[in-house]
This record gives C-alpha cells, sequence and structure tokens, in this order.
C-alpha cells in the first residue's frame, strides 16, 4: 500500500513536469493548428544551454536562468519567423509546417549529440538526495520545487488566459481564428506571444529536470510526443485539460509499475493515447466539434 | 565491390519502402508516422518463423504479410476515419507502441539484444547467400513492387485514392466509399513495407528494436519528401540520393561519433531547405501547398 502511494507521489511530479511543456504546446498548437514538434527541443536545448552556462562556465544560477529563459524565447520565435512563417505565407498546407518542424529536431537533436555527447548528463547538486517525509511518502527537495514551480506557472497561465485582454484574444484565435481576425484581433502578434510564452514556460521544467534527473538528446522528441499526448487527450484549447492529462500520464506511467513491469510503462500511455484519439478524439474537457 | 552491392541492396530495399509510403501519403494524402513499424513487424514475424521453426523463407514471408495487413486492418480501421492530424497522432502512437513492443517482449523478440543468425533465404533448393545474389534477389522484388505500384496508381483504384488527396469530401460526394479505400491502401501499403523489412532481416542476419524506431519512420518519410511525392520515380531517386549523399561523406574522414550525427543533421537542412525551396521534391507531382508550387 505504501508503494503505492509513493508511486503515485512519483507520478504526481512526473505529471508536473509535463505540464509546463504541454501548456506551451497546446498554447501554439490551439492557437496556430501548426504541429510545433521542435517544442520538445526548445525544451531540451535550454536544458542544455542552462548546463552549458551554469557548470562549465560557472555562471550563477539566476545568470545562466535568466539567459536560458531569453534563448528559450528567442529559439521558439526564431522558429517560427525564420521557418514557419514564411512557409506559411506561400500557402503551406499543416503537413509541411510539420516536416519543416521535424527537420528542425532533426537538426538541433545532433547539434547537441555533436556539442554535447548521447550520454545523459546531470548537473549535481548536494541537496538532491535532501528529502522529506509526508506520511509515509518520501519525496526529495527538487521534486518538491519541480511541483510548486510547475503548479505557479500553470496557475500564471491560466490567470493570464482567463483574465487579460490578450488571454481573451488567445482564446478568440484557438476558437475560431478567422473570426477572430474579423473581430481585429491580430492573429500575427497573438502568434508571437503563444511562441514566446510557449518557449518560456518549458525552461523551468528543463532546468530543474537537468538538476534532478539529468538529460540526454533524446529526451526532446519524447517530450513533445508527451505533450502532444497530453493536450490532445485534455482537450485541445482547453489548458486545465492538458494539465490535468499530462497529471493522469505521470501517474498512470507510475503506477503501472505496481501492476506490470517497469518496461510497460509507456506502452500504456501511448495506449491510453490510442483510445482516446479513437473514442474520445476531442479529450477529456472538449465537445464535438 | 562487394560494398557497391550492399548500398545496392540497401536502396533495393527502401525502395519497396519509400514506394509504399509515397503511395499511402504522396498519392493518397494520408498522412502516416507509422510505416517503420510495419517494416519491423515484416521483418520480425519472417525471422522468427525461419529461425524458431525453420520456415520456408517463402511462407514466411507470406506469413508476415497476412500478419501485417491484419494489424493494419485493425489500426486503421477505426483511426482512419478521423482527421488528419488526429490520424497522425495516432500512427504516432502507434509506431511507439510498436516500438516498446519490440524491445519489450523480450521472450519473443529477445528484446535490445536482437535475433542473430537470422539465416539468409533459401529459395527453390539454393540459398541466397553472396552479395551479388542477394542483390539480384532483392532487385526483382523491388522491380515487381514498382511495377505492382505502377499499375495500382495509374488504375481506377489509384485515380479514386488521388482525388481522396485532393478533396476528400468531394470524392465522398461523388459516391466513392472513402473509408473503404483508405483502409484498403493502408492494408497494401503496410503489406508492401512488411516484405521490405523481411529483406532487410534476412540481409543484415540481425535485427534489433532500434532500426524500427520514430526516427526510421520520420527518414523513410523524408525519402519521398526530398525525392517527391506522387511518383515512382520521385521515391526511386530519394532513396538513391539519401543512400549515396552520406557516402560522400567518408571522404572527409570525420571519426563515427561526428560522422553520424553530422549525417542526420544534413538530412534536418536537406528536410527543411526543400520542404522550403522544392516541396514537390526532386522528381514529384504534388507538394501539399494550397497554392501551386
Amino acid at each position: 500500500m505504501e508503494i503505492l502511494i509513493q508511486l503515485i507521489a512519483n507520478g504526481f511530479v512526473a505529471g508536473w513536469i509535463y505540464a509546463p511543456v504541454a501548456i506551451g504546446f497546446g498554447l501554439i498548437y490551439s492557437t496556430t493548428r501548426d504541429f510545433h514538434f521542435a517544442h520538445g527541443l526548445v525544451y531540451i536545448s535550454a536544458a542544455y544551454l542552462f548546463y552549458a552556462l551554469y557548470v562549465p562556465a560557472n555562471l550563477s544560477f539566476l545568470l545562466s536562468f535568466v539567459i536560458t529563459s531569453v534563448a528559450a524565447v528567442v529559439l521558439g520565435l526564431g522558429i517560427d519567423y525564420v521557418i514557419y512563417r514564411p512557409l506559411k505565407k506561400q500557402g503551406a498546407t499543416p503537413f509541411i509546417i510539420l516536416l519543416s518542424s521535424i527537420g528542425v529536431i532533426i537538426f538541433l537533436e545532433n547539434l547537441i549529440l555533436l556539442a554535447f555527447g548521447p550520454e545523459r548528463m546531470a548537473l549535481s547538486k548536494a541537496d538532491i538526495t535532501e528529502g522529506y517525509q509526508f506520511g509515509g511518502v518520501y519525496m526529495t527537495k527538487m521534486q518538491l520545487l519541480i511541483v510548486a514551480f510547475s503548479i505557479l506557472l500553470c496557475l500564471a497561465a491560466w490567470l493570464l488566459i482567463k483574465y487579460t485582454k490578450t488571454g481573451r484574444a488567445i482564446r478568440a484565435m484557438s476558437n475560431d481564428p478567422e473570426m477572430a481576425q474579423i473581430i481585429g484581433v491580430s492573429t500575427n502578434m497573438i502568434r508571437a506571444v503563444v511562441f514566446s510564452a510557449g518557449s518560456a514556460l518549458v525552461v523551468v521544467p528543463a532546468v530543474l529536470v537537468g538538476l534532478d534527473t539529468g538529460i540526454s538528446p533524446q529526451m526532446g522528441m519524447t517530450m513533445t510526443v508527451m505533450a502532444a499526448v497530453a493536450v490532445f487527450v485534455g482537450g485541445v484549447g482547453h489548458l486545465i485539460g492538458a494539465v490535468f492529462a499530462s497529471l493522469m500520464i505521470g501517474m498512470i506511467q507510475n503506477l503501472g509499475v505496481f501492476y506490470v513491469e517497469a518496461k510497460w510503462q509507456d506502452l500504456i500511455a501511448f495506449g491510453i493515447l490510442l483510445a482516446f484519439i479513437i473514442f474520445r478524439p476531442m479529450g477529456l474537457l472538449g465537445h464535438r466539434a | 565491390m562487394d560494398y557497391i552491392f550492399h548500398l545496392l541492396i540497401i536502396i533495393n530495399i527502401y525502395i519497396i519502402a519509400a514506394i509504399s509510403l509515397n503511395m499511402l501519403i504522396g498519392f493518397s494524402g494520408i498522412l502516416s508516422l507509422s510505416h517503420a513499424a510495419f517494416f519491423g513487424i515484416g521483418a520480425y514475424v519472417s525471422a522468427l518463423l525461419v529461425l524458431k521453426i525453420g520456415t520456408p523463407y517463402l511462407l514466411a514471408v507470406a506469413t508476415a504479410i497476412v500478419a501485417t495487413a491484419l494489424i493494419a486492418y485493425f489500426i486503421g480501421k477505426p483511426t482512419l476515419r478521423l482527421k488528419g492530424d488526429y490520424f497522425l497522432l495516432a500512427s504516432l502512437g502507434f509506431q511507439i507502441v510498436m516500438f516498446r513492443v519490440f524491445s519489450n517482449w523480450y521472450s519473443l523478440t529477445r528484446g535490445p539484444a536482437g535475433l542473430i543468425d537470422i539465416p539468409r533465404p533459401s529459395l527453390l533448393g539454393s540459398t541466397v547467400s553472396s552479395q551479388f545474389s542477394y542483390f539480384v534477389f532483392s532487385l526483382i522484388v523491388a522491380v515487381i513492387s514498382l511495377i505492382f505500384a505502377h499499375f495500382l496508381m495509374d488504375s481506377p483504384f489509384g485515380r479514386v485514392l488521388k482525388a481522396i488527396r485532393e478533396d476528400e469530401i468531394a470524392a465522398q460526394s461523388l459516391g466513392k466509399d472513402v473509408a473503404r479505400f483508405k483502409i484498403l491502401i493502408f492494408i497494401v501499403t503496410g503489406s508492401m513495407v512488411s516484405v521490405s523489412g523481411s529483406l532487410y532481416a534476412h540481409y543484415i542476419t540481425y535485427i534489433n528494436p532500434y532500426s524500427f524506431t520514430l526516427g526510421e519512420s520520420i527518414f523513410m518519410l523524408s525519402l519521398i519528401i526530398i525525392g517527391g511525392m506522387g511518383t515512382l520515380t520521385g521515391s526511386a531517386v530519394g532513396v538513391i540520393f539519401l543512400t549515396l549523399m552520406p557516402e560522400s561523406l567518408r571522404f572527409l574522414q570525420l571519426p563515427s561519433t561526428v560522422a553520424g550525427p553530422m549525417r542526420q543533421m544534413i538530412y534536418g537542412v536537406l528536410l527543411i531547405v526543400f520542404v522550403k525551396f522544392r516541396p514537390q521534391g526532386l522528381i514529384g507531382e504534388y507538394s501539399f501547398f494550397r497554392t501551386n508550387r
């Protein structure tokens, strides 16, 4: 029984790692309907950049974090401006955008591979092993930080989308882009906003995961897929759904260990995705189109 | 000389894969990321049958085709009725699921360790063991596939598929059972690439799950993007180009840890460059752009 609760706790943490990344992907997809597959690469690039700044270059934590955040936003926006927008102007279909995104992924992932090698790297921190007990559940300090910061990020995102003018514009665009344009929403500006915000959101999970369990170049693609799954299972355009789905996926992946061998975890997650896509394509919170 | 035959054999194997994927995406407009999964199913079924129970090669391949066709049917039936983005995600999910099955079903597939000593095919009494004979063998299969694909795509069946690609709703309104056509082509192309997978397994004589990853699906996609979608010549050209091009890197004498990622980076750049400047590929008919580029 204790193991079960511990597994749920681990899953809870895992889910909160996915959540901000999923929100970022969801924001971009729901407003632009573009499959920004390279999102996961922005995430892992941020992780590696932070590592490079914090460890070999030995900059302060704060400085490394700030530079990484700016770089992530620049990268995300850059991919949009340099690659997606020109293609869209020429009339590209979503498939073409996806292909260009895949090209970006292949390029970036291998760039990281060349620069840092394929091995998993961790930034060692003294307080990783420090942990706390809550009634039978053990969580490390880093895990608690991950959850705390992710909750804050997601809350901030939710508040901004619900109560600001830009947030309303985002919601309008994800609901009906043409109509949004007609009533005066600048789709170009909102596009820039979601790409920046989405890319900025990944920095905190990237840094924390780097400090906690380590990073490897392949994690970029994995994270993209997880984020996409969370967004579609949660319901496109419903960010709370994406958070919910992220937590669900995290918990099912970890709980799965209790019932089946560890190696089948991912299979379960994707099995669920397939089930949702087939039987409830609008996701948990979506409505039939 | 052996090495040249090796390259040619690889080209033949991948031409079959590229043609089948082209029939699915380039001709019918069904965007799928699960091609490597079917490639792997063909490879594993064929290899396991010959390795474990000594099935004659042709029977093993036939069984692989049937197995893949069945799986394609069960996956395709519920997912092909979904909209493009959702089907794409479903195919992505299926690809990853199959990879996990290959790596985790240890008792059957020996997981990441893979299957070794897969025998070369023995047909009509003799074994196809030398590089040259395998080249001839794979060439024959590739040519048969090309002819098959040509006749299929040139037929009324193929024309309906192209219509579905251009405007699914219009095709439906003209009375064509779009769902049935989609499932049929999904099954046909899945079966074709399973043959390719079998050829691959019995040539290399060793397979492990890492040949059948999402990355491999994406590689197959780039074969037809760069080669050209909607034309069979395009597929052949794409395979030849992308197989031979990295060979030229050999002249640079890079260490293998650099050469590998370097080659991949070139693929990535090529993909972006082609999508931007020549979306119809080297020899393509269709470019997936709304305006006529």
